[in-house]
């Protein structure tokens, strides 16, 4: 009988530790609010150093995101205008310009999806005659600019220890239109990748 | 008499209502999709007029994912130059942009600007 007590016990204990560990381990990825990935997959690495007061989004920008969907709370800063941002479990590079929040998101687990860059064009004006461009992004680890080409017109632009990088055109790449093709430097300036702009 | 005034009173809470459930955010408009989008594909949705301006337009759940010919394009279209703004390229996930204290009229407009077939839908919020 006491046996029998006992091992009821010992049952009950069990499950009050799986219990505990789970809502622990649900308790804890909603706090961290960072999307799972894939192995060989790394998340951006401002991801894993400690949250700043420099890493909000600045207020305006941030009430508007909250209302459709973004965590704020977890923002990184990984250039100057160029935010990783987290909505509805994805993983998303947002940039502030002026009052306009351009921005991409990628899957929870497939961020880079093997590709070095990640990246937004975001313009006004018509697409044939931009009034303004701007290419922001991240980079992996070992990308340490990014050289944009606009058909024969070129630029680079160094990625930040965050990984993050972002180029507003100047008027001659402006006139060029929209870039043809992006390319990961590594610290030598080797091509580590490359990747063609819009088609249209 | 005291009836009318009584209907009058509550046709102007409910408008203020509304109205305030639309400066905050409350309606969320799907203008395209989800559907099959061909090469070079897209839609716009309706001019907006104060208050319900639009806000936000994205196009998302695309099938592509972040493959590297997966653009797609999102933009607001005013009603006087026809020029575009808060327009945006990539080839994520989702694509989108918001903005804030722009009050002009706009229509929103999504494209596959892709050279490959691919399933999305596109959304715009007041």
């Amino acid at each position: 009988m006491q046996g029998h007590y006992v091992k009821l016990a010992t049952k009950a204990s069990l499950k009050g530790v799986v219990a505990v560990a789970f809502v622990a381990a649900t308790i804890a990825g909603v706090l961290s609010q960072r999307p799972s990935h894939a192995a060989g997959d790394p998340l951006p690495e401002a991801l894993i150093r400690n949250r700043t007061p420099a890493d909000a989004v600045p207020a305006a920008a941030a009430s508007v995101l909250e209302r459709i969907g973004f965590d704020v709370s977890n923002s990184r800063q990984v250039e100057g205008d160029v935010y990783l941002v987290t909505r509805h479990r994805g993983l998303c590079v947002v940039s502030v310009i002026g009052s306009e929040l351009p921005f991409g998101c990628a899957r929870p687990g497939a961020f880079f999806k093997g590709h070095r860059l990640f990246f937004t064009i975001d313009e006004d004006g018509r697409p044939s005659a931009p009034s303004r461009l701007h290419v922001a992004g991240v980079a992996r680890g070992d990308v340490a600019s990014v050289r944009l080409h606009f058909g024969a017109l070129v630029r680079t632009v160094d990625v930040t220890s965050d990984g993050g990088f972002s180029y507003t055109a100047d008027p001659e790449a402006l006139d060029a239109g929209e870039p043809t093709l992006l390319e990961a430097l590594d610290r030598s300036g080797h091509a580590l990748e490359t990747s063609p702009g819009p088609p249209y | 008499m005291v009836g009318l005034r009584w209907a009058l009173a509550l046709a102007a809470v409910t408008i203020a209502v509304l109205v305030a459930a639309v400066r905050a955010g409350a309606v969320e408009v799907i203008y395209a999709g989800p559907k099959t989008w061909g090469q070079g594909w897209e839609a716009t949705g309706s001019w907006d007029y104060n208050p319900a301006w639009w806000y936000f337009n994205v196009m998302e759940n695309k099938s592509c994912g972040y493959q590297s010919n997966c653009w797609a394009r999102v933009a607001f279209i005013d009603d006087v130059s026809y020029a575009w703004h808060c327009s945006v390229t990539g080839i994520a996930d989702a694509t989108g942009c918001a903005q804030f204290n722009d009050t002009y009229v706009k229509k929103p407009l999504c494209k596959n600007n892709s050279t490959i077939v691919y399933t999305a839908q596109c959304k715009v919020t007041t």
